[in-house]
């Protein structure tokens, strides 16, 4: 396909001053055999940090919650503990990171391939999950499974701190686990299976529901998940580690979709450990995973209705790389290459909000410096605007309201509502970075269409036109808000 | 005696008639009929939103997230003690529910079955347009989604908007024109944005936070239902009842979803006066849940849930159900509230009754001529 086209669909497009690559397919494809590292110069959090972080705020809101009947005081305390532990700043220093990331990086592609899998392994804005853990859970654990296999992805990523939080599965236990002979042998009422995450693996992370796979196999999927759960919690404050209980595993041998998975190891605490495993292996080798996932990519990057020889690109190589993920994702990217179409795929809004930040050179997400924050004060619009424009175009990256994540084709993209939302945050462009001592907005457009349009000179000669008319300040909004910037 | 109300009012329009567009319910003289969708994400618990109460087979089943202080409302059902304004809408006759009912869809999938809800198909992910869109095609009448996205349920309509109050501002519309030059060549952008130049200037002000919260999207609704040459069917979205966890009883997080629900309900009343005589206000969800808690006192995905409806189009207030029980033998897959009709049928009647057409026209257009009983006589006599 045309190569400035093909860069802003698998990439954010080219800054104002960057350099068309000389070959776009290898340096697009070279890109997905390493992880980039952060260039973001500020204070990187750990995955682990933001776990203690949370918990410690968990607890002391719990506390307030509980002790302070007084709701006047318990406003004012809370608003403290707010301000104390970064409740309203964390969201918008990990959105600043990942923007930043974006729009300066070098491996423009291997960041849209991690936005991919974030909202793939979407988790759900739930329990101040978005708040403390996502950003940093995706940053540290999903970024660095992308040159692995997807398998490997798969299992890492079900047992994640905020996935097991988000889909119940600390919750659920063997009906004849253990834990619940024991609560029968005392007459308690036991504390059953919980299906949220098993259906979940199967319907959205692996096979999809063309799988054919029955109620059973949902539940002998949650028996096998059964025992993975958070350990080590106490009264009043969360656990923060991820382990394997053998005493809340459904015992015995559980079959999904025809295959049984025998429980292995001696040990009543690792009893059954490896059947999570073992499955996982088992789905991902499977066709209809290979067919769904591999779909789902191309859906994301070549158009909303792929045709069987993109997804076959894709399958290949699936196959003979054995499910490794750069691999795949560079089959996706000669897919595109091979067949994609220009201005054929209507853009999410933080992806097109990444890309003219990128093509305009705007002050996006803004000065690192400008994140620093003390913990004391009230955050001021400069550091929380990024989740602010976010929120209102409809697409805060780690607050999907539901485990199948934000969507991706134009039907469920484009609607007045989120077409006034674009138009009406390009109006103001000081929002995004473009401020008044910045290039004259009709320079800053025509640099957009110079560097970022295969054929740009009818959108040339009409930029020159709205110049002679005066109307100068109409320009960015033609551009930014035009047929070929909303799609790519 | 009701019917001679409605005719009543319908006569006491006059001002309506003054009003300068045509539209075909004016054109027509009469007071145009409205349709509130109110679509519930994640499956909405019919037992926790309209509990059987006839014996205790369902606390029983429910040690944990029981509705303790239900509202009786016949011998063998109630309302959760949330559903407050629905509760007085109840009392007033403008409030009806179909018990044990659910779209045609037994997967327990969330998706599958939040898409099927709304196209009204049998297909998931199949049919592109929504039941309630293809209703209004052709019917020259114009759909508003209180939403950011245009739900698939609107989609295959011609005159539709979503809206979401914002405090954003657009540009004048010289510059919206130099968009809709460039749109040309893509049809859906330029339909899109045709609509946003001809919106009202009350959807055009910029609106603060808190029009944003449920009452507040709810009074935007009633505005614009209440327009004479508005919409005439409006949707909501709620999301959240997909309980798995902590379900909760008379409280927690099935009941604070319910209020939201019966918030706009009670707003959609306070606000719209008596254009409220004229509509017809009804709950959507993908499925029910399971009839026993599950492990983490939650309840798991189901089938048959509850239709609630209000509004004054429908002639009283009455559960309306073939109740299959909650017995062990009576369940569904020996674990859901059974459904013993095809939610599309409620639907379709509901369409047919608002917009004032043939149930069989309904079938055809709306629901792909699908062997739908016609339950309007169950509803609406």
């Amino acid at each position: 396909m045309k190569p400035k086209s093909f860069l802003r669909k698998v990439g954010f497009g080219l800054r104002p001053d960057e350099k068309i690559p000389e070959d776009p397919l290898n340096w697009a494809k070279s890109q997905m055999n390493s992880v980039p590292n952060l260039i973001w110069p500020g204070k990187i959090y750990s995955e682990q940090e933001m776990l203690d972080i949370r918990v410690d705020f968990t607890a002391q809101e719990d506390k307030i919650q509980k002790t302070e009947k007084n709701p006047a005081t318990a406003k004012v305390k809370k608003n403290k503990l707010y301000r104390g532990s970064g409740r309203r700043y964390f969201e918008s220093y990990e959105l600043a990171i990942r923007h930043h990331q974006a729009v300066y990086g070098n491996q423009p592609v291997f960041e849209r391939f991690w936005h991919f899998w974030g909202n793939h392994f979407t988790i759900i804005d739930k329990n101040k999950l978005a708040t403390f853990n996502t950003g940093a859970m995706q940053r540290e654990q999903l970024r660095t499974l992308m040159t692995g296999r997807f398998a490997d992805m798969v299992y890492d990523m079900t047992l994640t701190w905020p996935m097991i939080k988000s889909l119940d599965n600390f919750k659920s236990r063997g009906p004849n686990s253990q834990f619940n002979v024991n609560r029968r042998r005392k007459n308690k009422p036991e504390k059953g299976l919980n299906e949220n995450h098993g259906r979940e693996l199967l319907e959205l992370h692996t096979i999809s529901p063309n799988a054919g796979y029955t109620q059973d196999d949902v539940i002998n999927t949650a028996n096998i998940m059964t025992g993975w759960g958070f350990i080590g919690g106490r009264k009043g404050v969360e656990a923060k580690k991820i382990g394997y209980q053998g005493s809340l595993h459904e015992p015995g041998t559980h079959i999904v979709l025809g295959k049984k998975y025998k429980s292995s190891g001696f040990s009543e605490k690792t009893k059954g450990k490896n059947q999570l495993r073992d499955l996982v292996e088992d789905l991902c080798k499977s066709a209809e995973c290979r067919r769904f996932i591999s779909w789902k990519l191309c859906r994301h990057f070549i158009c909303d209705d792929p045709k069987p020889e993109m997804i076959k690109m894709v399958t290949d190589a699936w196959e003979n790389s054995k499910g490794m993920l750069p691999q795949i994702h560079q089959a996706v990217i000669e897919a595109t290459w091979k067949f994609g179409k220009s201005n054929d795929k209507f853009l999410s809004p933080e992806t097109w909000l990444i890309q003219i930040a990128r093509m305009t050179g705007a002050d996006w997400p803004g000065d690192p410096k400008i994140f620093k924050y003390d913990f004391k004060s009230k955050l001021n619009f400069k550091q929380k605007k990024i989740k602010y424009i976010l929120a209102e175009l409809g697409h805060l990256p780690f607050r999907a309201k539901q485990p199948n994540g934000f969507p991706d084709t134009k039907n469920e993209w484009l609607s007045q509502e989120y077409l006034v939302r674009r138009i009406a945050l390009i109006n103001n462009p000081i929002q995004i970075g473009l401020y008044k001592n910045s290039l004259p907005l009709i320079d800053i457009s025509k640099k957009v269409v110079e560097q970022n349009f295969d054929e740009p000179e009818k959108f040339l000669k009409f930029l020159n036109s709205l110049e002679l008319k005066n109307e100068q300040s109409k320009s960015l909004i033609s551009i930014l808000c035009s047929r070929k910037v909303l799609k790519a | 005696m009701r019917i001679s109300r409605r005719i009543f009012l319908a006569g006491s329009t006059s001002l309506i008639l003054t009003a300068p567009v045509l539209s075909n319910a004016i054109a027509s003289n009469k007071r145009k009929n409205n349709l509130v969708i109110i679509m519930l994400r994640g499956g909405m618990d019919g037992l926790t939103a309209v509990p059987y109460i006839g014996n205790n087979i369902l606390t029983k089943a429910r040690p944990d997230i029981g509705v303790n202080k239900p509202i009786q409302i016949t011998a063998d059902f109630a309302l959760h003690p949330m559903l407050k304004n629905y509760k007085s809408l109840w009392d007033q006759g403008q409030a009806s529910i179909f018990h044990a009912s659910s779209i045609p869809y037994t997967g327990r999938s969330h998706f599958e079955g939040q898409y099927l809800m709304e196209s009204g198909g049998i297909q998931p992910y199949f049919d592109k347009t929504g039941w309630v869109g293809r209703a209004l095609e052709g019917a020259g009448i114009k759909g508003l989604s209180i939403s950011l996205p245009m739900p698939l349920i609107l989609r295959g309509g011609r005159d539709l908007d979503s809206f979401m109050p914002s405090k954003n501002r657009l540009p004048n519309d010289n510059t919206l024109q130099l968009l809709q030059n460039d749109y040309k060549e893509d049809k859906m952008l330029w339909e899109v944005l045709s609509t946003i130049r001809k919106r009202p200037i009350a959807m055009m002000e910029p609106k603060s936070r808190s029009d944003r919260d449920m009452k507040g999207l709810a009074k935007i609704a009633a505005q614009q239902l209440s327009d004479p040459t508005g919409p005439s069917v409006a949707i909501f979205d709620i999301g959240g009842f997909d309980t798995h966890a902590d379900q909760g009883g008379d409280n927690g997080e099935h009941a604070k979803k319910l209020k939201q629900f019966d918030d706009v309900i009670g707003t959609l009343r306070k606000q719209m006066g008596k254009i409220f005589n004229n509509t017809i206000i009804a709950s959507l969800t993908e499925f029910g849940r399971t009839m026993s808690q599950n492990g983490g006192s939650g309840t798991e995905h189901g089938y048959g849930t509850a239709i609630l409806m209000a509004g004054g189009l429908l002639p009283k207030s009455r559960i309306i159900s073939n109740w299959p029980g909650l017995e062990q033998k009576n369940l569904f897959e020996g674990r859901d509230l059974n459904s013993s009709i095809d939610a599309r049928a409620v639907y379709a009647s509901i369409l047919a009754r608002v917009l004032e057409s043939d149930h069989k026209k309904i079938v055809k257009d709306a629901f792909f001529n699908s062997d739908l009983p016609d339950m309007t006589k169950r509803i609406f006599l």
